[in-house]
């Protein structure tokens, strides 16, 4: 945020007047205050707020170190309140700040600091063995550990309470959430103060502050450590991800699925109150449940017709295959289970073991839930998503035989409370920024752009956030890459096509809707089938007409067979291309790849699904017969059931 | 902080006794006694420890409370070590101990122990603290002991004759020259120790000694200054405030460690996981079964062999681990696995998908680069890339089951290519690292 509001301004104001207060006695001529000391200790403080910016031994120290307690605490044991409030001043007027607007966060920073460190060294003299009066020795040690552990605490108190503050006029942050955090900030802020009195007593020792100044690297080695610690877990994170977005290489149908299931289900996790290494635990395995259609030929996934049973029985093997490469990764111990397991239903009918009732592992029968919920309310490419009302009856109705319904309860509970905002991810990290798109986006030619389909793309993911730098390039269908209306669009409930059918004949279905849509859970798949079709005719008519995109956006149509339009649009641009000749350059499609990296696209474009084109010639013939390729495989296995 | 180490050292000791015998003790004949490194070693040790014993039970302790004191510290900093596997797993027993070598008062009372009685505390505590680790069922770590008990002997004997016969007082003085002393005398002392641990890995492993060193002293940056200036701080904070600062001035150290700890976790994790990665290819059915994993360790002994530094080849390993990582977005792989020798075009293009999806795991950025380079022409290469690319050669070569079949045969056909495609350096390394593992023969 760049303006500062009014509120936070006068919040800072009255900060810095009451500091100023604070350090006023400390600069009155006869305070007396030992002003080499002070300027000593500034500088220090100072040195380590910059130390974050240079690099150690090739390890570049992580911005995020926080400001250098010990220094700070130590000013407070050794000078008086006043003088050690001006001690923080010089360093945080000349620290790093991470955003805009830096000057009042500086000027913030230095008034927060001397509030803290003044109100810190009140509650340390008046504890102090001697009154105060006198520096502390070697005789009051036990006890001069009692006022250097309470005046770390003040200083913790004060400086989370004015950040409460801070960030409740400023962010306009809830206060019960601005001060969550708080209790969580003591341990660290005892070792600090641990050190300051170490630190003080050296100090005016006759070892002088050049011992003093050794304290404080174990410090500063532990809090690098705990940063470079961060750094590497968040890292850790990313590749995790990068493993999912491996299947999103495969099939982009289900673009975004791993993350948005792994976020229902540590929804439901924190419903059922799991602990917290547990929640992460479930959201990992939701995040990973289908890892294993890396092992899958990418020719089924994509298949356009009906699968034969062998191929069938090859998706079917996801699961294992998931559970196979997850193997190494110890943390994911619980996890594991859940990944092997989440094709199974209650009723025993389930794959790969047929394990039923409670055999199922708890993660497995969340995971269950997480998925089927997530299927049935986003988007695919044969058909619009199902509100979240609708998605949870559905799951309700179901309860007993394929879900344990006691998740499915929670599910319903922790939407009621938290609602349900696929779009946002906000437990994870934004996907790595744009860095890599650009990259691998140059490659693109016109022609391909034109033919894969951006609606392919299951629309509500963050990961096509905003325009796609492409589309400048194709001009094709501009309005379509935006996933704008489809979030939007989401829970209004527009879905006139979907109707609660009746259950359809339940007998062989698990195992044939995972072909179809191999995310898509398949104990669903008896109940949703006829809600399918009237969804999937209207995807289909549109792919002859070639002006789709251009005002895609209300397409909240009369026809009630079109609610997916965004959706199908684009890929009926595609699949008409060749056709109808509609978009720019289609014909140069299939042959005309001359880049090298066609197929880096559609791994790396968010919304890029379509990859017919590069190597595979009989692919690219294929598409205009295709169209609805997903769909028509659905429609006949529906139909035949 | 716990009060035992999570994670039980359960993996066999790195590099154990199992091995040694696969460096250069090859070369020396059977018949005579092998007098490596780890026995010489251990054997100074032996007698030093032996030689402070005897002198301590003649002299009787001085101080005993002091003693106590730092005993304690000492066996319970080596009781909360975690797995032997690692450099310093103990700094809390080892800055105990270099503190106790380098303690001259307390609280203002002359307080020095003797050398004798230095490496006699030292031994009894870190004996008493491998105790329970003992009796648990992991490995003794008879190096780290040893190297404890010279480290020790060493600073005491730089430092106690100096103090009790009043030298360093009139060097010195008693201010901050004294401090900047002790400083200095524990900087030497873990100089002396990260050669110790140099020599002591290359007479296990074999590898060159450069490298070796360099990460040791690498090493010393992190952790080990912690230790070392937690060490001077301890003997002058007990000097000036008496035994109470003990428990204090071992709070930020104990942090350092549990950091230490929870970064190398995650560091394992990461690695796991990126494995997972590099396999979730061979599921796939892009490349054969255990190819990502063969060609990341030929790759780091390679690199090994070539001096790179240890951030180099954690470089190295994980873009070795991921440089098929490209094959991923191919659209269907050839049916068993096997894509066979691909072509220059097939290589670039693996390559430069594979560089975009390494770039959104979040692993080193260096590492992106190298995977996207290998498909160029190696003069084009940065060196890890032209590793990758050689050792990659050489396992389909070799494990391929194609005309040339064998290490030896990959090895020959990979020297033919050293005109254009394999830099002869890296080939060199590579045939020296196969010759040292043994695979050559």
């Amino acid at each position: 945020m760049r303006v500062v509001p009014p509120g936070a301004c006068a919040y800072i104001l009255c900060a810095v007047l009451a500091a100023g207060l604070c350090a006023a006695p400390a600069v009155r001529p006869d305070a007396g205050t030992p002003w080499a000391a002070v300027a000593l200790l500034a500088f220090l403080y100072a040195v380590c707020e910059q130390l974050t910016r240079c690099p150690l031994m090739g390890h570049r120290a992580p911005a995020d170190m926080g400001s250098f307690v010990p220094v700070l605490l130590a000013g407070t044991f050794l000078l008086s309140p006043s003088a050690a409030a001006l001690v923080a001043v010089p360093g945080a007027l000349a620290g790093r700040v991470g955003r805009r607007p830096a000057w009042p966060r500086r000027v913030w920073h230095a008034a927060q600091l001397a509030l803290s460190a003044f109100a810190a060294g009140h509650v340390f003299r008046a504890l102090a063995p001697g009154g105060g009066g006198r520096p502390v020795e070697a005789a009051d040690f036990p006890y001069a550990l009692l006022p250097a552990v309470a005046g770390a605490l003040a200083f913790c108190c004060v400086l989370g309470l004015l950040e409460c503050g801070v960030l409740v006029t400023a962010e306009r942050m809830p206060a019960g959430t601005a001060c969550a955090g708080l209790p969580r900030t003591v341990a660290p802020y005892l070792a600090h103060g641990l050190a300051g009195l170490l630190m003080s007593v050296l100090w005016l020792s006759p070892y002088g502050p050049v011992a003093a100044l050794l304290v404080l690297l174990p410090m500063y080695i532990s809090c690098w450590m705990y940063a470079q610690y961060h750094r590497e877990r968040t890292a850790h994170r990313s590749t995790i991800r990068a493993l999912v977005q491996a299947v999103d290489i495969k099939d982009r149908y289900t673009r975004g699925h791993g993350e948005r299931v792994g976020r229902a289900s540590a929804l439901i996790a924190g419903e059922l109150g799991m602990a917290d290494d547990r929640l992460e635990a479930v959201r990992f395995a939701g995040l990973l449940h289908d890892i294993g259609k890396l092992g899958v030929p990418t020719r089924l996934l994509r298949k356009d017709g009906p699968l034969t049973p062998e191929e069938r029985r090859v998706i079917e093997l996801h699961p294992e295959y998931g559970h196979e490469i997850v193997r190494g990764i110890a943390f994911l111990e619980e996890a594991r289970a859940a990944i092997l397991h989440h094709h199974e239903r209650l009723d025993g009918s389930g794959y790969p073991y047929g394990l039923s009732g409670h055999r199922i592992p708890e993660f497995a029968r969340v995971v269950a839930v997480a998925d089927a919920f997530d299927a049935m309310t986003s988007n695919r490419s044969y058909r619009r998503a199902r509100p979240v009302e609708a998605a949870v009856t559905e799951l309700r109705r179901c309860a007993g035989t394929q879900f344990d319904p006691r998740m499915v309860r929670a599910l319903a509970r922790a939407i009621d409370r938290h609602g349900w905002h696929p779009a946002v991810t906000a437990d994870m990290p934004p996907r790595p920024p744009a860095a890599p798109d650009p990259g691998r986006e140059a490659p693109e030619e016109p022609g391909r752009e034109a033919t894969a389909g951006p609606g392919r793309d299951p629309g509500p993911q963050p990961s096509s956030s905003g325009p796609h730098p492409s589309s400048r390039k194709s001009g094709a269908h501009p309005s379509s890459r935006h996933p704008g209306p489809q979030p939007s669009s989401r829970g209004s409930g527009p879905q006139s096509g979907w109707k609660p059918g009746p259950p359809a004949v339940p007998d062989r279905s698990p195992d044939l809707s995972p072909d179809l849509s191999p995310d898509f859970s398949p104990d669903l798949s008896p109940d949703l089938s006829p809600d399918f079709s009237p969804d999937r005719s209207p995807d289909l008519s549109p792919d002859l007409s070639p002006g789709l995109s251009a005002d895609r956006s209300p397409d909240r149509s009369p026809d009630s067979g079109r609610p997916s339009a965004p959706d199908c649009g684009p890929p009926s641009a595609q699949e008409s291309a060749p056709d109808s000749a509609p978009s720019p350059a289609p014909p140069s499609v299939p042959e005309s790849v001359p880049d090298p990296v066609p197929e880096s696209v559609p791994e790396a474009g968010p919304a890029t699904p379509g990859r017919h084109s590069g190597p595979e010639p009989a692919r690219g013939a294929v598409i205009p017969r295709g169209r609805g390729r997903r769909p028509a495989g659905a429609s006949s296995e529906d139909g035949h059931r | 902080m716990r009060a035992v180490p999570r994670k039980a050292p359960a993996e066999p000791s790195p590099e154990g006794d199992t091995r040694p015998e696969a460096g250069p003790d090859r070369r020396r004949p059977r018949s005579l006694p092998r007098l490596s490194f780890p026995v010489l070693l251990h054997t100074a040790a032996a007698l030093a420890a032996a030689c402070a014993l005897a002198w301590t039970l003649r002299q009787g302790i001085a101080y005993p409370g002091t003693a106590l004191a730092f005993g304690l510290l000492i066996a319970s900093g080596e009781f909360l070590r975690w797995g032997p596997a690692h450099r310093e797993a103990a700094p809390l027993g080892a800055a105990g101990a270099l503190a106790y070598a380098l303690l001259g008062e307390v609280g203002g009372e002359p307080g020095g122990p003797g050398v004798g009685q230095v490496v006699a505390v030292v031994l009894a505590a870190g004996l008493a603290g491998t105790a329970p680790h003992v009796a648990l069922g992991r490995e003794p770590v008879p190096d780290q002991l040893s190297r404890r008990v010279l480290c020790a002997g060493f600073a005491a004997t730089c430092y106690q004759p100096l103090h009790s016969s009043g030298t360093l007082g009139e060097w010195t003085g008693h201010g901050p020259y004294h401090a900047l002393f002790l400083l200095l005398l524990l900087v030497l002392t873990a100089l002396c120790d990260a050669l110790l641990c140099a020599l002591l890995s290359r007479s296990r492993t074999g590898w060159p000694l450069g490298p070796l060193l360099r990460e040791e002293l690498r090493a010393l940056v992190g952790i080990g200054s912690a230790m070392c200036a937690t060490g001077a701080v301890m003997a002058l904070a007990v000097a000036v405030a008496g035994l109470w600062a003990l428990p204090v001035i071992c709070l930020p150290l104990l942090l350092s460690q549990f950091a230490c700890r929870r970064y190398a976790a995650v560091r394992a994790t990461y690695r796991q996981t990126i494995t997972s990665l590099a396999r979730a290819t061979e599921i796939a059915g892009c490349t054969p079964a255990g190819h990502a994993r063969r060609v990341a360790e030929l790759s780091r002994a390679t690199g090994r062999e070539l001096g790179l530094s240890e951030p180099g080849l954690t470089v190295l390993e994980y873009a070795a681990l991921m440089h098929d990582i490209g094959r991923l977005s191919m659209p269907d792989p050839a049916p068993g696995g096997e894509a066979g020798p691909l072509t220059a075009e097939q290589r670039r293009r693996v390559a430069r998908l594979g560089g975009a999806v390494v770039r959104q795991t979040g692993v080193p950025e260096e590492v992106a680069v190298v995977v996207e380079r290998l498909g160029d022409p190696y003069r084009e290469q940065p060196l890890p890339a032209r590793v990758i690319r050689a050792v990659d050669d050489f396992d389909t070569l070799a494990c391929g089951g194609g005309p040339v079949a064998g290490p030896l045969s990959a090895l020959e056909g990979l020297r033919l290519a050293t005109a254009e495609t394999y830099e002869p350096r890296v080939v060199e390394a590579l045939a020296r690292a196969l010759a040292r593992n043994g695979a050559l023969l």
